[in-house]
This record gives C-alpha cells, sequence and structure tokens, in this order.
C-alpha cells in the first residue's frame, strides 16, 4: 500500500512534468512554472516517502524515482542563478522525458540490503545522480545552443556545470570506493558492472575537459561531443533503470 | 641520451593523453556490458588476486578478458602519460612567479593523486593476500598460517518498527566479537557490517553472519569474515585525499 503511494505520487508527478513541457512550448511561463513547481513537489513527496520506509538502509534500487527530482531541482538552482536565456521548453523536456521514461518502464522493484547501511553508500547513492544532472544539464544548454544556432552561453558556463558534475560523481566514486572496502576489503569490486558504468561517464566529461589541449574543436563540435555524452549517460546509468513496458496506474 | 628525451617526449605528449581517454572510455563501455554478462568471469578477482586470475580465468577466456587487460594496458600508458606532462607543467609552474600557485596547481595535483590511487589499486591487486572464513562460536580457526581467529560474542539486533514493515523480524545490525591471536599480543575486535576490525595492515570483515530472522527455524549461529593483507590501502587512502583536497581549489578556485 505505501509502495503503491510512492509509486503513485511518481506517475502524477509524471503527468505535471509532462504539462510543464507542452505549456512551455506554448510559451506560458506562469503555467509551466506552476506545473514545475507541483511536479517537483509531488516527485519530492514520492522520494520521501521511499526514504522513509528505507532509512537507515540506501533505496539503492529506486533510482528512478529520484533522478527527476534532482536534475529539476539542479535545473531551477541554475535557472535562479544564471541565464534568461535558458529556455525551460529544453530544461522540462529532459524532466518529462526522464519521468515519463520511469513511468511506464519502472524497474522490478528490489529491497534494500543491509550493506547499504552507511554514510557512504547514501553518498555513493544521491553524489552521483547529483553529477549527472549536472552533466545532464549540460546537454540541454548545448542542444539549445546548437539548435538556436548562436553562442548565446559562453564555453566557461557549460564548463563549470560540468566541473560541478565531475566534482559530485567524483565524491560519489570516493564515497563508493571506501564503502566496498569497509564491506569487503577491496576498493574496487570488479563483479559489479556499475564500476564501469561509472568509470566510462567520469572518464568522458573528463576528457571533455581536456579538450582545450586540442586547439582545433570549435564550440559547435564541443556541443556534439557533450551531446555524445549524453548517449553515454542514457546507455550507463539511464536505461539500466528501466524495466519491461507496464502501464501506469493513477488511482489508488 | 637523445632516445629516451624522444620517448619521453612522445609519452608526455598531451594529444595522447585525449587518445588515451577516448581508449579508456570505448575500453570501460565494453568491460561494463562483458561485465554484466559473464560477472562470474571477472569476480574471482577480487578474491585470487590479479596474477592468479590472469593465469586461469585471464588465459581460459581470452576472448573476453582481453578487453580487461587492454584496460589495464591504457590504464598504465595513461598514468606514465600523465605522470611526464604533469611533471614537466609543476616544473614550469615553478619556474615562472605566478601569483596564485595553488591554484594553477590543483589539476596536477589531480593527476598525481590519480596516479595514487591506481597505484594503490595495482598493489592491492597483485600483493594483496584474502582468506574468507566461517567461524561459529569459541571454536579457534587460523588464517595466513599464523593468525588464529575466534568468535566470543555475537550481538544481532532484529527489526520491529512498522516503518521498515518489509524488513520486519530481519537482522538490522550485527556486532560480533573476536579474539585474534597471533600478533604479539592478543586483540579483541568488535566488528560489523561496514565496520571492520583493523590492524597494521591486516583488516577483518564482516561479510555475513546466521540467525537472520528471528522468526521460523532457529539457524546456527556463525559469522562469514574476510581477512584482508592489504599493502595498498595507504596509496589509495592517501591518492583520495590528495584529489578531493585539488577538486576543491579547483573547483572553488
Amino acid at each position: 500500500m505505501v509502495f503503491n503511494m510512492d509509486k503513485l505520487l511518481f506517475n502524477w508527478a509524471s503527468i505535471f512534468y509532462t504539462l510543464t513541457f507542452i505549456w512551455a512550448l506554448l510559451k506560458s511561463n506562469k503555467y509551466c512554472y506552476l506545473f514545475y513547481f507541483i511536479a517537483i513537489f509531488l516527485n519530492l513527496f514520492s522520494v520521501i516517502i521511499c526514504l522513509y520506509h528505507s532509512i537507515p538502509l540506501v533505496p539503492i534500487f529506486q533510482k528512478s524515482r529520484f533522478i527527476p527530482l534532482i536534475y529539476s531541482l539542479v535545473c531551477l538552482l541554475f535557472l535562479k542563478h544564471k541565464h534568461k536565456n535558458v529556455s525551460l521548453s529544453y530544461i522540462s523536456s529532459v524532466s518529462c522525458f526522464l519521468s515519463l521514461l520511469f513511468c511506464f518502464f519502472p524497474k522490478d522493484f528490489y529491497l534494500p540490503f543491509l550493506q547499504t547501511k552507511t554514510i557512504f553508500a547514501f553518498l555513493f547513492f544521491i553524489c552521483e545522480i547529483i553529477g549527472v544532472s549536472f552533466y545532464l544539464l549540460c546537454g540541454v544548454l548545448s542542444l539549445q545552443r546548437l539548435v538556436s544556432k548562436n553562442a548565446i552561453f559562453e564555453q566557461s558556463i557549460i564548463n563549470n556545470q560540468i566541473k560541478w558534475g565531475i566534482f559530485f560523481q567524483t565524491i560519489s566514486m570516493f564515497s563508493g570506493e571506501i564503502w566496498s572496502y569497509l564491506n569487503s576489503g577491496s576498493p574496487v569490486v570488479l563483479q559489479d558492472a556499475s564500476v564501469f558504468s561509472c568509470i566510462t561517464i567520469w572518464f568522458y566529461f573528463i576528457g571533455f575537459l581536456h579538450l582545450y589541449l586540442l586547439k582545433k574543436i570549435d564550440l559547435h563540435q564541443k556541443d556534439f561531443i557533450i551531446l555524445g555524452g549524453m548517449i553515454i549517460i542514457f546507455i550507463f546509468f539511464i536505461y539500466p533503470e528501466t524495466g519491461p513496458f507496464t502501464i501506469p496506474g493513477f488511482l489508488p | 641520451m637523445k632516445n629516451i628525451k624522444k620517448l619521453w617526449d612522445i609519452m608526455g605528449n598531451v594529444y595522447l593523453s585525449v587518445y588515451l581517454i577516448v581508449g579508456i572510455v570505448i575500453n570501460g563501455g565494453i568491460l561494463y556490458f562483458l561485465i554484466k554478462n559473464y560477472p562470474h568471469l571477472f569476480a574471482p578477482i577480487n578474491n585470487i588476486g590479479l596474477i592468479e586470475w590472469a593465469k586461469t580465468y585471464g588465459l581460459s577466456y581470452m576472448k573476453y578478458t582481453c578487453y580487461f587487460f587492454l584496460f589495464l594496458f591504457f590504464l598504465l600508458l595513461f598514468c606514465i602519460n600523465m605522470f611526464i606532462c604533469t611533471t614537466q607543467k609543476i616544473i614550469s609552474i615553478f619556474r615562472t612567479s605566478y601569483k596564485n600557485k595553488l591554484s594553477r596547481l590543483s589539476p596536477h595535483i589531480m593527476h598525481y593523486a590519480v596516479i595514487l590511487i591506481l597505484l594503490g589499486f595495482l598493489i592491492n591487486y597483485l600483493f594483496s593476500k584474502t582468506n574468507t572464513i566461517i567461524l561459529v562460536p569459541n571454536i579457534k580457526r587460523c588464517v595466513f598460517n599464523n593468525i588464529c581467529l575466534s568468535l566470543q560474542d555475537l550481538n544481532i539486533k532484529y527489526s520491529h518498527t512498522k516503518r521498515l514493515f518489509f524488513w520486519d523480524k530481519r537482522a538490522i545490525s550485527c556486532n560480533a566479537k573476536i579474539k585474534i591471536e597471533g600478533f604479539k599480543n592478543t586483540i579483541y575486535k568488535t566488528i560489523g557490517i561496514n565496520s571492520p576490525g583493523i590492524y597494521k595492515i591486516y583488516s577483518f570483515h564482516l561479510r555475513d553472519f546466521s540467525p537472520k530472522i528471528t522468526s521460523g527455524m532457529s539457524s546456527k549461529e556463525y559469522v562469514v569474515l574476510t581477512v584482508k593483507k592489504d599493502y595498498g590501502i595507504f596509496f589509495y587512502l592517501l591518492g583520495t585525499f590528495m584529489f578531493i583536497f585539488g577538486l576543491l581549489i579547483y573547483v572553488i578556485g
């Protein structure tokens, strides 16, 4: 019953994420922000219920609830502090896509396990999602810059988001390393494929920050490279969190 | 001497760094799918070490494991390249008088930290020794020929809260008091899940225990321990702290 409530709230949140996207396309800023806040609020409640029934364990298999929420919060923080050029339709399109994806293709429910009962497991879990949310934001900014064909954002703005993404992902990886050491005595558990998904995403964006060494790369090429990063994130981070197609329920 | 200088320049080429990163990304992606589909081929590395694994699983399943060897080769080249590039940059930073030297040094601190971390991992997989044993109360078991362990006390707490209804009557924490003989003095360590006992380069990790559920048929008390003799821990812990220090300066500065 309680887990249904959590799922139900998430399904409703996905409806409001979709409405935000539609209203943003219609350029009605007043309503789209209202819908966005309602969606975030519902998503937040579903996450709180999820955490309430897991703590002190970490709901490590319920990442799909957290990804749209943390991405949206990161975007709101960015919108508050940075540019008015950023279009909410681009930002909300990713929230909408993620929430609908996890709504129609939910992962099977697995119980959290006792080994997650440590702060390092929580940091590993949450910091990875924050890091990837920053990368997704960069993808949105690059896409908007490519579509509008004007350099409406300076590269330094995108680079700063990538730096924060790398910062949080690194904290996540090191927390995972310490967690793994405390649990098994090895800093890397090689039978877990997610180790290599972290490495692949981390090195990709580390590589991006080193592109200045190749002086021939222009802004458009950099945008395409970031969009390539979005494909990598989809394959190694988002797709593993999906399950078989399910028609979502919206009533208790 | 000329050849060494030429090799130094080739290995420290900045273009090589970018190509190696691309190689690591592609190889990491392939390994993700291989480990997802064949975890049993890669899991033994943690227990038997890299050399034994390479001689057995590595050679027997070369079709799949070759990507792991390639990954190690890329990492080795990457470390050499990073060491040369970073050393050259640091020399030039110290030769020039910059106002904010620490901020300029931050990426290079991270580069050296990555080398230390990877060195720590390599030492761990090459030289560390691992032993897994089952302990039942008051029966002594020995590992590495000279360290004898016995389970003195087992304290398991079970969850009874409605909040964790799916965890009802299941163990939520476990503390095992272990007597360790074989060092100069006999020592006692209380260990739990994610809370190992550490003594010098030895660490004692609680991997499993019983009974886990209060209801149903009662099972006997036992704990499964992993005893690890790890020489690499100092390197990767030092590297980790160095990296975080460098990263903080880089992001904030």
